[in-house]
C-alpha cells in the first residue's frame, strides 16, 4: 500500500503546488517534485512523498486538481 | 522528456522575486535535466546572465530593481546573446499595458501557474530549435 499522509500534510502538499497546473494524467515526476518542494521545510513528508505508491500518487494528483478548480 | 541527442540540455536562468514560484521552477528544470541558475531580482539576473551564459531565461515581469521588460531590453543589447530564448512570466495578459512594450524583445510568454505538460513540451522545443525574437508561437500557460 506504501505511506499515507495526514490532513496537514496534504494541506503542505496543496500548499507546494500553488504555482503548476497538472494534466489529466499524472506525471512521472510528480512524486519526485513535491518531495523535493517540501524537502527543506518537511523532511519526513518528503520522505512519505517518494513512498507514495502509483495508486496513491494518482489518487494524490486527482485531489491535487480538485484543489485547484475550487481555489483558481 | 529528459535531455537526449536530439534534446539537448539547457541552462537555464530563472528570475522570480517569488521564492516558491522560482524553487518550484527551479526544481521542474532540473529534474528535466537541465540546468539552472535562480536570480531574485532584475539587477541579479543580468548579473547571472552574463556569469551563466543560459540558453533560456525564464524572466518574471514584476520583479525588484529591474522589471523582466528591463532586464530582456539589456540582454539584447549585450554581444553574443543573439540566441539567447527569452521568455516573459506573467501573472496577466501579455497584453496588459506594462508588458506592450517589451512584447518584441521575447521570443515566447507564459503565465502562471504553470502547466506542466506544456511547459516539458516547451522546454523540448526550446532545446532543439532556436526562435527569432518577436516570435509569438503558441506558448505555454496560454
Amino acid at each position: 500500500m506504501g505511506a499515507t499522509l495526514d490532513l496537514d500534510e496534504l494541506c503542505s502538499v496543496l500548499r507546494a503546488c500553488d504555482v503548476i497546473e497538472l494534466d489529466d494524467c499524472t506525471p512521472a515526476y510528480l512524486g519526485d517534485f513535491l518531495a523535493e518542494r517540501v524537502a527543506a521545510a518537511e523532511p519526513d513528508l518528503s520522505v512519505k512523498l517518494r513512498m507514495l505508491d502509483g495508486e496513491r500518487m494518482d489518487r494524490l494528483c486527482e485531489c491535487i486538481k480538485a484543489a485547484h478548480a475550487v481555489v483558481r | 522528456m529528459l535531455p537526449s541527442a536530439d534534446f539537448p540540455a539547457l541552462r537555464v536562468l530563472v528570475a522570480d522575486d517569488e521564492p516558491d514560484h522560482a524553487e518550484s521552477l527551479r526544481i521542474l528544470l532540473e529534474l528535466w535535466g537541465h540546468e539552472v541558475r535562480v536570480a531574485r531580482d532584475g539587477a541579479e539576473a543580468l548579473t547571472a546572465a552574463e556569469q551563466f551564459q543560459p540558453h533560456l531565461a525564464l524572466l518574471d515581469f514584476n520583479m525588484p530593481k529591474l522589471s523582466g521588460g528591463e532586464v530582456a531590453r539589456r540582454l539584447r543589447q549585450l554581444p553574443g546573446q543573439e540566441d539567447l530564448v527569452l521568455v516573459l512570466i506573467t501573472a496577466n495578459a501579455e497584453d496588459a499595458a506594462p508588458v506592450v512594450p517589451y512584447r518584441p524583445l521575447f521570443n515566447y510568454f507564459i503565465r502562471k501557474p504553470y502547466n506542466l505538460t506544456q511547459l516539458e513540451r516547451f522546454l523540448a522545443r526550446a532545446s532543439r530549435a532556436s526562435v527569432e525574437p518577436g516570435d509569438t508561437d503558441e506558448a505555454p500557460g496560454t
